[in-house]
């Protein structure tokens, strides 16, 4: 079956600039990729998590960098689209580490979860990117992380992926296999 | 497909000078909030903000699925010291000091005690003719309550009179520092009172954020999710608790969580739909009327 669970998790370098925003995959900082991302003409990728190293307003924003000093972000760009808006449709630095946090802790545990999943249509380039904004605290020794689940559908599947969109339906395995199901169902039924 | 899912983050956060800002920088320094103040988190003027009241066009329907905020507590919270300048909470000065003491540890044998169980504090001194002017926290520590007295005692500070610090509130560094949050749609706020008046919303205490910060777990969940018609204004108005937040404290940084899902065009018309059969507005039940409005159509053409 052509839908496959992937994923991608990024390590900064402690250069990392706060304040500038960075590619997870290209943006010659941490470890990268040799390409952007970006989907083939038979390809569907549907992105389910995205999390990034966390902080802990209070205390520890202050006095330990850290655990609370980074205050990352990440934000999802389709194209030359990025999807979090502010409520007044501009642009913000993306899901915040410290509700969607990596790694998860008892410490740090999520207040956020990526649903409805995030959909990059067949041809299109996707990238994550990371900024930080700590309180100018030095940074120098913590590490900046962040993690990308994706689910990648590839050739039949991907096609059923794009139905299923054109029909309003989310792209899940579940939906999938139910598309598949209908038309088993009634190529049966015109058998019979 | 237009359902998009959303976050928003507020802090008061913003450049020294300021009081908000539109962007979001790592020079942000904390701005000041007394307790009970109650603000917007969108366009209150305190922190981060967005340029207009947050609302939904004719073509939208907004659901908010989750409120978390830095959790509050009571003033005799136990923290480390706060950093910088403590020179306002000497209640015992010295006016012959002759020692410009160093960072020096906190306590320090029965130099420099601690009253109460604060421990791994540094704090530097300097006094002008003999009256002392400057004291620094360069360490904070942990275990310092509010009420706490520190003593520098002659031998560390000179003179012959040892030189006392009582700690307030506002000397302390506490991860529980946050207060409440109401949603408003329109001009209704949403949480009351089973007497109908009003009340000031979510604890951070209930819905922290971030999830765990000082072992606190959520107890509350909003659900059922809340609803913004098209057309309404919704907003976040944020409380401030016990602790009054001063300007430039690094350690007086709170924070507001909003996660909701946006539906747009023909999504916020099934979403409408939904409300008006009584069934819940999420993702799964839009899929579901969209999956059944495609079987009716199958059954009636005979396929997919």
């Amino acid at each position: 079956m052509a839908m496959r669970s992937q994923l991608y998790e990024w390590t900064g370098t402690t250069a990392f600039t706060p304040d500038n925003q960075s590619s997870i995959f290209i943006g010659q900082t941490g470890n990268n990729i040799t390409k952007p991302a970006e989907t083939t003409a038979t390809q569907f990728i549907v992105i389910e998590q995205v999390a990034s190293t966390g902080s802990v307003p209070g205390t520890l924003y202050a006095q330990t960098a850290a655990l609370g000093g980074t205050q990352m972000y990440a934000q999802v760009r389709i194209n030359t689209t990025d999807y979090f808006l502010d409520p007044d449709n501009k642009p913000n630095d993306g899901i915040p580490g410290t509700a969607s946090p990596y790694p998860r802790t008892l410490n740090l545990q999520p207040s956020f979860s990526l649903y409805p999943d995030i959909y990059v249509l067949p041809g299109q380039v996707w990238d994550v990117l990371v900024t930080q904004r700590g309180l100018g605290v030095a940074v120098t020794n913590v590490e900046l992380q962040a993690f990308c689940k994706y689910t990648l559908y590839d050739g039949p599947d991907a096609l059923i992926a794009n139905k299923l969109l054109e029909l309003g339906i989310s792209v899940s395995p579940a939906n999938v296999d139910w598309y598949k199901r209908s038309l088993i169902q009634q190529q049966s039924a015109v058998v019979a | 497909m237009a359902m998009r899912s959303q976050v928003y983050e507020w802090t008061n956060l913003a450049p020294t000078g300021s009081t908000s800002t539109l962007f979001r920088r790592s020079t942000d320094v904390p701005v000041a909030l007394a307790s009970g103040t109650q603000i917007s988190v969108f366009i209150g003027g305190t922190g981060y903000n967005i340029t207009k009241p947050a609302e939904t066009t004719a073509t939208q329907f907004v659901v908010i699925e989750d409120v978390a905020l830095t959790p509050d507590g009571p003033l005799t919270q136990t923290g480390g010291l706060a950093l910088g300048s403590i020179v306002s909470s000497i209640t015992t000065n010295s006016a012959n000091a002759t020692i410009n003491a160093g960072l020096s540890p906190v306590p320090n044998g029965g130099t420099i005690t601690s009253s109460g169980a604060g421990t791994g504090a540094a704090i530097s001194m300097g006094n002008t003719g003999g009256v002392v002017d400057v004291a620094t926290v360069g360490v904070g520590g942990s275990g310092f309550t509010a009420g706490d007295t520190i003593t520098f005692g002659t031998a560390a500070i000179g003179g012959s009179t040892p030189v006392v610090i009582t700690l307030t509130a506002d000397d302390i560094c506490v991860a529980q520092n946050g207060g409440h949050a109401q949603i408003r749609i329109n001009t209704t706020n949403y949480f009351q009172n089973p007497d109908v008046t009003q009340q000031s919303g979510i604890p951070g205490l209930a819905s922290p954020y971030p999830r765990g910060v000082n072992n606190i777990l959520k107890t509350f969940d909003l659900y059922p999710d809340i609803y913004v018609l098209p057309g309404q204004v919704w907003d976040v108005q944020y409380t401030q608790g016990a602790f009054s937040l001063q300007a430039g404290e690094v350690c007086d940084v709170v924070a507001v969580f909003i996660k909701y899902t946006l539906y747009d065009g023909p999504d916020a018309l099934i979403a409408n739909k939904l409300l008006e059969l009584g069934i819940t507005v999420n993702p799964n039940n839009v899929d579901w009327y969209k999956r059944t409005l495609i079987e009716q159509q199958s059954a009636s053409m005979g396929g997919v």
